[in-house]
């Protein structure tokens, strides 16, 4: 029985008012349900007591003179707006945003993603062997722990290395001669796996009718790729863009390892520069300050990342 | 209750359980207390893989010495919290450990580097009173001595000590026309030598000197930072102003020599010297017999011998010399040498100070003191230890050599804004190293720049 | 008419009702292309693993990439029990960190892509940020929390690596949840199934590779993270692999052989790991047939 029978036109006349719409839930509106908050309780208690805690707290020590040793280590004070000052008067951190972005931007954005997407493409039509060695090649550079990471990449790209070597300069540095694209690279390297797989597993979810019919209508394959592909990865491009560029900022170990944000502060993006400030310098408060610019960074991306994603649907 | 509810009392309960388990799982850690079996703990802090020249030599001498101490003291039990990672790792966690008071250690093994801070933390104690027990400490000469001394007081005792000066290869200088047993009075000399074996045997590296800042602050007194202890004025911490140093004679003397190095091509290659191992990859690289000169510590004799392969090189002693670090002019005392090492501190908080002390005591008598420097690639700091047969024989003829060089050597500001302003000196070294050609002007303001940025215009300054 | 018929030829044999048009040449292209680019994209990424490999073998291994003086020593001395310990720890640091974040992430990004709950767009977001926090700024935070509770031990470190990677786990599943169509759920739910079944039975298969993805991505961090477990772990034989790594380069003596050899035998249980998974990713399904089926 639907609603319609009980349109005032089928009603005869002399009826009663039109019967209760029937009993229970709606089906057609989303409600809160109880079940969610079982269901959330392990994430959201986890991230409340681990993560929120430490991550507020450290927002209040950026607007101390809190050290990691020194005089103001132990017993310190609030000191206002004076870091603040601070970072907006350093030249080195306003160099260090623009390295970041670039760095954020060359690893992750272009290298990783562009380069995992093109590998998970290509995957799809290659032979078993080729796409089990070299998607495990891949995932073994994903899997490598930075430290090795930035060891291998040193001996790499450094003189008489494989890379200096590939390029036919064997006595050339390339690390000292072009270090924030050499550790860029580094960085796309390592994450490249994590997009790979991600983009992987979102190609099969695409329905292999869809591309079969384009296929029949002898669309070629650059047309099945931007027209249907594309598209449907659309939201997988956006969380991956998102994803790389959280874990290219927060792989500071790679960058540390190898230049130490050197030569200078040519490599001194904002994870570098705040590592260096409150365990090196032992300015642990001005350190935090940075790594809460850093969040806010990631903040404003999540936003636009939202945005995004909003528009989507 | 209708049945969608369920599934949800079935949720309730599994996140119930999930949590309950991650609870118990997590107060499954050990505790630690100030007493375990009635026994008394006693804490003691060190970097487990870092400080010794293997993590089995460190774990060897530091057994050692706890098991003599609980023999000579049944009721107490010694707690080691070893700190792996390397030197600011070390340093770090230390911090984080004394910063907590549930996890502030008795005793400590800290670099002498930071003692300034250390002590204005409010971390350690002052021993003096303990020092008229210790019968090695009127032994240590009064520069070593002085690493500890803060405002009068000393916060620790000296556990082992770094000295520099020049390695030459013997068989290149014979070859090259140079003296064997090489004695240069000045910088010019040094410069002279590595002219000359650039000149005649142009496939090896003549002078090793690294710079830059891949490795760290620490590298500087290994390097750079004897050069200018050698200079007309090695001030780093002007102690009358209060002030950093950016701009000296002495700066622009050691600037100049990185630069000819650089520009005659009298060093190694960029990527061997801004290396982030230059420092520790020393010993292997003079024992691939291609260096004939290089500014550089004790510690690589103790690494060739047999005991500790870092790597072997059992013919060290006929093929590498050593020979005093001149000052520039020969002025002073004709030889520079900065002087880096390691303390044994009580900390304040400690429950058992006499207790820590005595740990202390049993760590640096004789035998102990030995036995660390020569597995710890350090120069034992008592007169008496580092003459004893079973140091100087350890590593001839080199041992000796290095211990003499105790009483001159200059050590380091041992404050934190040093690492700040160790980071602009690197920052211009490695600027020479990339880029000869550039004017000693601009390889200052490199430093100046960078240093002012961080500490504030008025706490740097200029002489001369 | 009927003289045509008889002289016929024999009747057309049927097609079988799933046959496919014959492929065209010009996919054989693109294999090649494909399988090119592939190669071409394994030689760049195998070149800084080169030194890895042939340090590994090299009895005078050096920083620089050269031809080895072969020898298992390398494999053989990496492998004392103490780096073996590290290895156990390791893996049990991760797993423990993977089933802390992929489980709440599972339950969670369910509820954020499916259900309705106040504040989501303003949680959501707030998760995200959680995601671009540098480790860093933690870890003094956390020290002090952990310290005086004595939880300065393997399982809570591994805890709290578990929940540094769960704003991200949760934004890969919740985004692979989104991609699933929710026809499957609605014909489950309209057959009375309470919320947990749907989840288990009808969900987490689907989401599968995402879950598979977001878990992989929690392992690893855990794996190859060095600074939480230095601060966060007091005792050194609970200590993972990435510290006791930084054990060859001792104080003045560093053994590149060794740091190669066992820098491979530790990348060989995620090796492992990955392989087991990556059925989740060559698993296809058709959506269409389970709805029609």
């Amino acid at each position: 029985m639907s609603i319609s029978e009980f349109t005032p036109a089928a009603t005869p006349v002399g009826m009663a008012a039109m019967p209760d719409p029937p009993a229970g839930a709606r089906l057609d509106k989303k409600r809160f349900n109880w079940s969610s908050i079982p269901l959330l309780l392990p994430a959201l208690g986890l991230l409340a007591l681990l993560f929120v805690g430490p991550v507020i707290y450290s927002f209040y020590l950026g607007f101390t003179n809190d050290q990691l040793l020194g005089p103001t280590s132990k017993h310190f004070n609030f000191t206002g707006s004076a870091n603040l000052h601070r970072l907006v008067d350093d030249p080195v951190f306003h160099q260090s945003l623009y390295l970041t972005a670039f760095f954020v931007i060359g690893s992750a954005v272009v290298g990783a993603t562009l380069v995992g997407l093109i590998l998970a493409v290509a995957m799809q039509n290659a032979l078993g062997v080729t796409r089990v060695v070299v998607g495990g090649l891949v995932i073994v550079c994903f899997v490598l722990p930075p430290i090795v990471v930035a060891l291998a990449w040193y001996a790499a790209s450094t003189a008489h290395g494989t890379y200096t070597g590939l390029f036919g300069m064997p006595n050339a540095d390339f690390l000292q001669s072009a270090p924030l694209l050499v550790v860029s690279a580094a960085n796309a390297w390592n994450l490249t796996g994590l997009a790979m797989i991600l983009f992987a597993a979102a190609l099969r979810n695409i329905p292999t009718e869809i591309l079969e019919s384009a296929e029949m209508e002898n669309a070629s394959a650059a047309q099945r790729f931007f027209k249907i592909t594309l598209p449907l990865l659309r939201p997988t491009l956006i969380t991956t863009i998102l994803l790389m560029t959280l874990l290219a900022l927060a792989n500071f170990t790679v960058v540390y390892v190898m230049t130490a944000g050197g030569p200078g502060t040519s490599t001194m993006i904002l994870p570098v520069y705040s590592y260096l400030q409150a365990f090196q310098y032992n300015n642990l408060a001005y350190g935090a300050l940075i790594g809460d610019a850093m969040v806010i960074l990631a903040t404003i991306l999540s936003f636009v990342y939202v945005r995004l994603s909003r528009e989507r649907s | 209750m209708s049945r969608k509810y369920r599934g949800g009392r079935r949720l309730v309960a599994l996140t119930a359980i999930a949590s309950a388990m991650t609870l118990i799982a997590a107060c499954t850690a050990s505790p630690s207390s100030t007493t375990s079996n009635g026994k008394t703990v006693l804490k003691v802090a060190y970097g487990s893989q870092f400080v010794f020249l293997t993590p089995q030599l460190a774990i060897k001498w530091w057994g050692t010495v706890a098991h003599e101490f609980e023999k000579a003291h049944p009721n107490v039990t010694v707690q080691f919290v070893p700190i792996p990672g390397g030197y600011p790792d070390i340093v770090n966690k230390m911090s984080l450990l004394f910063r907590t008071p549930s996890t502030a250690p008795d005793v400590a093994e800290l670099p002498a580097g930071q003692m300034g801070e250390w002590v204005s933390s409010g971390f350690l104690l002052p021993v003096n009173k303990y020092l008229s027990t210790a019968s090695y400490w009127n032994q240590i000469p009064k520069s070593v001595q002085n690493e500890t001394l803060i405002n009068g007081k000393y916060y620790g005792v000296n556990h082992g000590e770094n000295t520099n000066a020049l390695w030459y290869n013997m068989p290149m200088f014979r070859k090259a026309g140079l003296p064997v047993p090489w004695h240069p009075k000045t910088w010019a000399d040094v410069l002279a030598a590595a002219a000359t074996i650039h000149a005649k045997l142009p496939s090896v590296t003549p002078l090793w000197l690294a710079g830059g800042s891949a490795g760290g602050t620490i590298a500087i007194q290994y390097n750079g930072g004897n050069l200018l202890a050698g200079s007309t004025n090695s001030t780093i911490y002007d102690a009358k102003t209060g002030k950093w140093v950016v701009d000296s004679p002495g700066l622009r003397e050691t600037l100049q020599f990185y630069k000819t190095l650089a520009q005659k091509h009298l060093s190694a290659s960029v990527s061997e010297l801004l290396n982030p191992n230059a420092v520790d990859g020393l010993p292997g690289l003079l024992a691939k017999d291609n260096t004939a000169i290089a500014v550089g510590a004790n510690f690589y004799a103790e690494s060739w011998v047999k005991s500790t392969c870092g790597p072997c090189w059992l013919q060290a002693p006929k093929i590498m010399g050593v020979t005093k670090l001149p000052t520039i002019n020969g002025q002073g005392a004709g030889y520079a040498s900065v002087l880096g090492g390691w303390e044994l501190s009580i900390g304040a908080q400690s429950a058992h100070p006499q207790l820590a002390w005595d740990f202390i005591q049993t760590a640096q008598q004789q035998t102990n003191m030995i036995d660390a420097s020569n597995w710890g690639g350090w120069v034992p700091p008592s007169n008496v230890a580092n003459s004893a047969a079973a140091f100087v024989n350890y590593a001839p003829p080199y041992q000796k050599f290095f211990a003499a060089l105790l009483p001159a050597s200059q050590e380091e500001p041992n404050t934190s804004p040093f690492t700040v302003w160790g980071t602009g000196f690197n920052n211009a070294t490695g600027a020479i190293i990339q880029n000869p050609n550039i004017s000693i002007d601009a390889a200052v303001n490199v430093m100046k720049n960078y240093v002012t940025t961080q500490l504030g215009a008025d706490k740097v300054e200029t002489i001369g | 008419m009927a003289v045509e018929v008889e002289t016929r030829s024999a009747p057309v044999p049927e097609l079988p009702p799933d046959a496919r048009p014959v492929r065209e040449p010009r996919v054989t292209s693109g294999r090649l292309i494909s399988n090119l680019t592939l190669v071409a994209f394994g030689v760049l990424f195998i070149a800084p693993l080169l030194w890895l490999i042939l340090g590994s073998f090299d009895s005078h291994a050096s920083q620089t990439i050269e031809w080895p003086h072969f020898t298992f020593g390398n494999y053989t001395g990496a492998a004392n029990s103490a780096n073996l310990q590290a290895l156990r720890n390791s893996v049990i640091i991760s797993l423990i960190a993977t089933v802390f974040a992929t489980i709440p992430a599972t339950l969670a990004g369910y509820v954020f892509s499916r259900q309705h709950i106040p504040f989501k767009g303003p949680l959501l977001l707030g998760i995200l940020m959680l995601a671009g926090v540098p480790l860093s700024i933690l870890i003094v935070p956390i020290y002090q929390i952990f310290a005086p509770r004595n939880y300065l031990a393997l399982v809570p470190a591994a805890i709290f690596l578990g929940v540094t990677s769960l704003p991200f786990e949760l934004w890969i599943i919740k985004n692979f949840i989104d991609a699933v169509p929710i026809d499957l759920e609605e014909s489950a739910r309209l057959e009375r199934a309470g919320t947990l079944q749907i989840l288990w039975r009808v969900v987490v298969p689907l989401a599968l590779p995402g879950i598979g993805a977001a878990a992989i991505f929690g392992f690893i961090n855990a794996w190859g993270n060095f600074l939480v477990p230095l601060v966060l772990i007091a005792n050194a034989s609970q200590q993972p692999s990435p510290v006791a790594m930084y054990g060859f380069f001792g104080g003045n003596v560093i053994r590149w052989g060794e740091i190669a050899a066992y820098s491979i035998m530790y990348s060989i249980p995620v090796l492992i790991l990955y392989l087991a998974l990556s059925r989740l990713f060559r698993r296809g399904f058709v959506l269409s047939g389970a709805i029609r089926g």
